[in-house]
């Protein structure tokens, strides 16, 4: 019998064909032509009060349906803090927010009736930084956030500009300190910026005459999607239908819920009528949410021997003009505060602030980048202060089974083994061979390390199902409800199935587009668990499936069900294979010569919902909100240049205990695709905002991001620790990958020049301030 | 997708190109000279512009020629980059004009756009403005070449409606040995923060300069001062030598432009030969 042993190896994603070849239909590529279209407007202004809007020459303008302000939507709306209307409402809180849209039969006449809608804006005083935010007689963002819906985990604070506020208290602080010899404390930031996703944000509604809502949309989240329109707008779930098509890039951005509420708002406004809604480029950088900012203080002790003794951290989320889902980046980050570091006694603050920047939402890492920058350039600096190898520092307090994480709870035998990664990492970048060398001709190759730790973020009943239809060769269809945005999950999945049928994986076909209505319920493609828990799902409508093709084929066998077993298209019993059926002959009913049909068609159901996950205690943060760790450590390696301190990335080396690769390829892929945009995300990206809070690159002109010649030469490997639960061993991999690199740059960086650089972006002027001691 | 209209014409002929922008604008029009659209599009897109009128110079023979003239080369205005890159005849062109954006944006962007256009940089311009070149400039009453001596001084001096034509360089100066340094904020796809080429001559070094002062310009005080003096001095007394002041904006400090020119200075001024093919 053949062994197909489909996990583990490099098996071609299933819709690259098309993809290379330009056959794959994003949302925007949908036309017909009973399609109205959408244009916004959008706010000039980072913080002001909306004198007047005039939208009569707009309303009287060829073609147009409809035009829309703020006050045609007094509603709310939000994944966890329900903070924003559709349309600004009085008040503009950021510069891009939309405050009115325009309906018309072309996409033209849209912007060009966009165009004449006049807006009057008084200028009101712009919250510049959560620092500033949280000052005494700072403007107060969200005057009404005492009426704002929002779920029980995030605790806002109203009459402030705090958000949410998640608490860690381990240990005692104090008694950390007094054990500690050495102590080092200092502050990093970084601005807000875009996660420039290759397809911007789309969503196509329409309403039918018999009250169905049929949304398309660039979602990571469909379910969520259906979940909260079906919560805001009081309409029954079964009447919403949301259609998830392959998505060009998420990256968190098309978690939550982003533009299908104001679609859903259109449609109705037109009598139900389909309507479009695509963001141009500019509006999918600053008008649609993109990527936190940070600042953190940092205060970390340990025994001159290095032993880590406490941290006590502050963290200050900048999510600009709205929190949304990002306040569960706070939560997220609170939980793992500490990095992956054995830390007895721990204080966190972790706050989710108001300010007047474009607002925030899930960014890959979810927290853990933010969090890894200041504990990643933390321990470098203690190790200086120690005289001690940064690595070997980081040897020494690596978690490992048994260790407690912030939130109290015991990693258990799954955890894996962090210390074989920065090992392998060390070797992979030659750490041994000098962290810093000046070169003949002046330059300065140097070394950082940076290390990670992430668990999914996510709500407690996460879950996932599959199912498993077949054809009439005994192929199967895979139904899930995870959206294919382009980590290659569809093929994942369904490397798993033919894996546990024994079957070719060209006989697993797969379905791209999630339909809600039709899929089983599955969260969100989030969080870097898709792999784990849909994969368990499939896994367990592959046993389902077994039992059913066994429990048919054991009558026409006349044997024992339990002897039977399936394999390489064919049912039979295990000490005499001979004894035996053809799948196909059975996945769609058994027909006997004579013409009777038993069994009917196979379908096989599977579901998965996390494992024991809880909430925190509101006073400390005990608790278990987390999955599986996945960890790694990371290194970068650059060439500077000390006059002007430009600099090269020469070599990224990533060791990440994934349990089991189930696709090397794509692994190494999304690990290569992480770092690069981490390495954009620290060295490059970030808004450019004048005094009155204006972004001054929204475009992709002025916003820059890592292009194809500046990548470092790539070093990935992974260390295999089986997730005892996971399938086949595996854990998550999605996002980690760019957890340890802006603190591993950053180190590299300090190291090159001799002097702390503990702010991102990395531009050669920065480091270059910093070397030559100007503010 | 760009929401206004504007009317757009496609003139066979330089003469005809003029009489309809000197009609437009006797309308009270905007019109635009338009080649690769690269600036325009861009710009109009954010709505930072709104011409009447665009029109399109591509068809214009003049605007599209490329040729050896006797002991010049002449390069017509409408050229995209990449051809004026890839023609054999002007090394520090080449290495100057193939810095300018990308591939394939150089694929559309013109010579004469990118010298003529709105954004400050220019950077085409320099190696015109280090060698003995010409500019040919059609205006309602013909042709008209010029030094580039007289026709630029920040910004080509072209009257509303003036179509700059061609740029012709004499061959010798093009053979000239030099040197360039180009300085960007973090990656070579950007503005310049500093781009400064030189040409190395008998009597001293040519040096001009995009990126540090709000405009492009030929550093004649700078190349006076460094045969008199030694180069620190120079860089000690730049605030009289450069045209303006040092420019300070969301890509960089002033103070960082100017550490980067002193750095540049000092590496122009040790090539003293230059390179003849970099």
């Amino acid at each position: 019998m053949d062994h197909f042993e489909v996990v583990g190896r490099s098996v071609i994603r299933k819709e690259s064909p098309d993809k290379v070849s330009g056959r794959v239909k994003y949302l925007n590529d949908l036309s017909s032509p009973d399609m109205l279209h959408a244009a916004l407007k959008t706010s000039t202004h980072a913080h002001a009060r909306i004198a007047s809007m005039d939208i009569k020459e707009a309303a009287a303008s060829p073609g147009v349906r409809a035009v829309l302000t703020g006050k045609d939507f007094p509603q709310y709306l939000g994944l966890y803090l329900g903070d924003k209307t559709p349309l600004a409402i009085n008040k503009v809180r950021y510069y891009g927010e939309p405050v009115a849209v325009v309906v018309a039969d072309t996409k033209l006449a849209a912007l060009r009736a966009a165009e004449l809608i006049k807006v009057i804006y008084e200028p009101l005083p712009v919250v510049d930084s959560p620092s500033i935010a949280l000052k005494e007689g700072a403007p107060i963002l969200h005057e009404e956030m005492a009426s704002y819906a929002h779920i029980s985990a995030i605790m806002p604070e109203p009459g402030t500009n705090i958000a949410n506020r998640t608490k860690i208290r381990k240990g005692d602080i104090k008694s950390g300190f007094e054990a500690a010899d050495v102590v080092v404390a200092d502050s990093f930031s970084f601005p807000p910026g875009d996660h420039v996703a290759m397809e911007p944000r789309a969503a196509i509604t329409e309403i039918l005459p018999n009250g169905q809502v049929i949304i398309h949309s660039t979602t990571q989240a469909p379910f969520v999607v259906r979940a909260l329109m079906a919560e805001y707008f009081g309409i029954e779930p079964g009447k919403i239908t949301v259609i998830a098509p392959p998505i060009g890039g998420g990256y968190g951005g098309k978690a939550g819920i982003q533009l299908e509420g104001l679609a859903y708002l259109l449609s109705k406004s037109v009598g139900g009528r389909k309507v479009k809604l695509v963001n141009t480029r500019e509006q999918d950088l600053i008008s649609s949410p993109g990527h936190i900012g940070f600042e953190a203080k940092v205060r970390l002790g340990a025994t001159k021997e290095g032993v880590l003794t406490f941290a006590e951290l502050s963290f200050l989320f900048d999510t600009g003009a709205y929190a949304d889902y990002a306040v569960n980046i706070s939560r997220a980050a609170a939980i793992a505060c500490t990095g992956p570091y054995r830390i007895p006694n721990v204080s966190c603050d972790s706050l989710c602030v108001y300010t007047n920047h474009p607002f925030a939402t899930a960014y890959r890492g979810f927290g853990h980048v933010e969090l890894a920058f200041a504990i990643e350039r933390s321990i470098d600096l203690l190790a200086e202060k120690l005289g001690m190898d940064a690595m070997e520092l980081r040897l020494k307090n690596a978690v490992v089974a048994g260790d407690t994480t912030p939130t109290q709870s015991v990693l258990d035998h799954n955890t894996g083994n962090l210390p074989e990664c920065i090992r392998r990492v060390g070797s992979l970048i030659e750490w041994d061979k000098g962290t810093v060398i000046k070169k003949e001709d002046g330059k300065i190759i140097a070394k950082g390390m940076g290390c990670l730790w992430k668990a999914p973020a996510m709500p407690t009943n996460s879950d996932g199902g599959a199912i498993l239809t077949f054809n009439e060769d005994g192929s199967i269809n895979l139904h899930c409800g995870a959206v294919e945005i382009g980590q290659g999950i569809k093929t994942g999945l369904a490397q798993l199935l033919a894996e546990k049928l024994q079957m070719s994986i060209n006989q697993v076909h797969v379905v791209y587009d999630v339909n809600t209505t039709v899929a089983p319920h599955d969260w969100a493609t989030a969080a870097s668990r898709s792999l784990f828990m849909v994969g368990r799902a499939v896994l367990d409508a592959a046993d389902d499936t077994i039992r059913q093709l066994c429990h048919t084929a054991a009558a026409v066998l006349r044997c024992p069900e339990e002897d039977l077993t399936v394999a390489n298209g064919m049912i039979f019993v295990k000490d005499e294979p001979s004894i035996s059926l053809k799948v196909r002959e059975v996945a769609l009913g058994y027909v006997y010569p004579d013409g009777t049909a038993v069994g009917g068609q196979v379908i096989g159901r599977g579901k998965y919902i996390a494992r024991r996950l809880t909430s925190l205690d509101p006073l400390n943060g005990a608790g278990n909100p987390a999955l599986e760790w996945t960890m790694g450590a990371q290194a970068i390696e650059v060439e500077l240049d000390p006059r002007d301190c430009s600099y090269k990335i020469t070599r990224a080396a990533s060791v990440m205990d994934v349990g089991k690769v189930i696709n090397p390829h794509i692994a190494r892929g999304q690990v290569i695709g992480s770092i690069g945009m981490a390495l954009s995300f620290a060295g490059k990206e970030g808004f450019l905002l004048n005094e009155r809070g204006q972004v001054q690159n929204s475009d992709l002109r002025s916003y820059k991001i890592l292009r194809y010649g500046e990548q470092p030469e790539y070093l990935i490997d992974f260390v295999e620790t089986p997730q005892g639960d996971g399938p086949y061993g595996m854990r998550g991999l999605g996002e980690q990958g760019v957890i340890g690199i802006p603190g591993a740059l950053a180190n590299a960086l300090s190291r090159a020049v001799g002097k702390p650089l503990n702010r991102l972006p990395l531009t050669p002027e920065e480091i270059w301030k910093s070397k030559e001691g100007k503010k | 997708m760009i929401a206004q209209s504007f009317s757009y014409y496609k003139p066979a002929t330089f003469k005809e190109a003029i009489d309809i922008f000197g009609q437009l604008q006797s309308e009270g029009k905007k019109p635009l000279y338009y080649a690769g659209g690269t600036e325009i599009i861009s710009m109009t897109r954010k709505e930072l512009l709104r011409p009447d009128a665009l029109i399109d110079i591509k068809e214009i023979a003049e605007c599209r020629e490329l040729y050896e003239d006797g002991d010049y080369i002449c390069y017509g205005s409408a050229l995209p980059l990449t051809k004026v890159i890839e023609a054999p005849y002007f090394p520090l062109l080449s290495k100057v004009a193939r810095t300018v954006a990308d591939h394939t944006v150089r694929n559309r962007l013109t010579l004469g756009g990118n010298i003529c256009g709105r954004l400050p940089y220019r950077e085409a311009v320099l190696p015109f403005l280090l060698s003995d070149s010409l500019a040919v400039i059609g205006s309602k009453d013909g042709i008209r070449t010029e030094s580039i001596a007289t026709a630029y001084d920040k910004r080509f001096l072209l009257t509303e409606g003036d179509l700059l034509l061609q740029l012709k360089v004499d061959k010798q100066s093009a053979a000239l040995p030099y040197h360039s340094i180009r300085k960007e904020r973090n990656g070579s796809v950007d503005y310049p923060l500093l781009h400064a080429a030189a040409m190395y001559t008998d009597s001293g070094l040519k040096l001009a300069v995009s990126g540090l002062c709000a405009f492009p310009f030929r550093a004649e005080l700078i190349e006076e001062a460094l045969k008199g003096s030694i180069l620190n001095t120079v860089q000690n007394k730049l605030n009289e030598l450069l045209p303006s002041s040092i420019k300070q904006d969301h890509l960089a400090s002033a103070e960082y432009r100017g550490a980067l020119f002193n750095l540049a200075l000092s590496e122009l001024v040790s090539k003293k030969g230059g390179t003849v093919n970099a």
